[in-house]
């Protein structure tokens, strides 16, 4: 719901990151999104064109990639999400999941991150 | 994923985390009311879910007691700030223009603006929204997630996140419960399915020992953290 001012933030890295290597325009937008953040890639990429307009990020493509949580129990147990599950169910897979081991709630750790990882340029 | 691009030109990494950024912030707000002395409470909930009355009424219980200020976010007008004015305390207001959330940036200058020094709790009653604040940490000491049973007892479910990363349930207006057709036991239930560590309290203006347990929670957390437990 707060995409546009997200990719604002976005933008301004970009652009700044860009100028700072004197490029002439750039080609592709690689970002991350952490699965429980509450980010829809496509309407941030609607944003982030339509801030993009005029500079030289204009014609950018973009690629984006989630980044998964870790999974831990008070039992000791530790692990990685089950990757099988459809994108968009992961959300509330994640929050409901229960620990394997012991069958309490988990704690989710991570996957909060909204990151700008690449840019690629001329 | 989606979208695969060939590399046509070099490759910059970056790496610019932007909630990151907000954590950070979100540091050093918590730095700066620890030195303060200030217990802050973050009062998160959809609109219309009671948040401004509660404070109000922890307000009108702990003001004698204790000084009380409050950071009132609105997206344009300042009506909740003057219904926290009234009540004789200091009243923060934060209209956030078209923000749907409070977040650590908003409340770090106005921590510039306003020095706490002094005070025992700072309410600060986000914007109504149960999705956006999530992803917003401001550096408070407790977060508290209000809902009414009027939401309807579908509502924890939908918004899972809220209540997995909140440090206090409460489930608000639990007096036209059978009016608007909720069982607030499911929704208590709905709640621990999602964060078995968390408290929950059941909530009305119109039942006073209800209100009373709401503002003991509020003191004995404040009390807690003063005591350095």
């Amino acid at each position: 719901m707060h995409e546009y001012s997200l990719a604002m933030d976005l933008m301004e890295s970009v652009l700044t990151t860009a100028e700072d290597n004197n490029a002439k325009i750039v080609n592709r937008i690689s970002v991350k999104v952490g699965r429980i953040a509450h980010v829809n890639p496509m309407q941030l990429e609607f944003c982030l064109k339509s801030i993009g307009e005029g500079t030289i990020a204009e014609n950018a493509s973009y690629s984006f990639e989630y980044i998964d949580p870790e999974i831990k129990c008070a039992c000791g147990y530790f692990g990685k999400p089950d990757e099988t599950e459809d994108d968009l169910d992961m959300l509330e897979y994640l929050v409901s999941l229960i620990c394997p081991l012991c069958g309490k709630n988990v704690e989710v750790i991570g996957g909060t991150e909204l990151v700008v990882d690449s840019i690629d340029i001329d | 994923m989606w979208n695969t691009f060939l590399a046509t030109g070099h490759i910059i990494n970056i790496g610019h985390d932007v909630f990151k950024e907000n954590r950070k912030l979100a540091d050093k707000n918590r730095e700066t009311l620890k030195k303060s002395g200030v217990f802050s409470v973050n009062i998160m909930g959809a609109i219309g879910s009671g948040k401004t009355t509660l404070i109000e009424e922890a307000i009108k219980a702990l003001g004698s007691k204790y000084k009380v200020a409050a950071i009132a976010g609105d997206v344009i007008a300042d009506m909740d700030a003057s219904r926290f004015e009234k009540l004789g305390i200091k009243t923060i207001p934060a209209n956030t223009g078209k923000e749907c959330h409070l977040d650590a940036h908003i409340v770090n200058d106005l921590l510039k603006k306003n020095d706490l020094s002094g005070y025992d709790i700072l309410f600060i009653e986000n914007v109504g929204n149960l999705i956006c604040p999530t992803d917003f940490d401001l550096g408070e000491d407790m977060k508290i997630v209000v809902v009414s049973v009027s939401e309807g007892d579908d509502i924890i479910l939908k918004h899972p996140v809220i209540f997995k990363t909140s440090d206090l349930a409460v489930i608000n207006k639990i007096d036209i419960a059978e009016a608007v057709g909720v069982n607030p036991e499911t929704m208590v239930r709905d709640v621990k399915s999602l964060n078995d560590k968390i408290p929950v309290l059941l909530t009305s203006k119109k039942q006073e020992e209800t209100v009373a347990a709401w503002v003991k929670t509020i003191e004995d957390a404040m009390l807690e953290k003063k005591n350095g437990n």
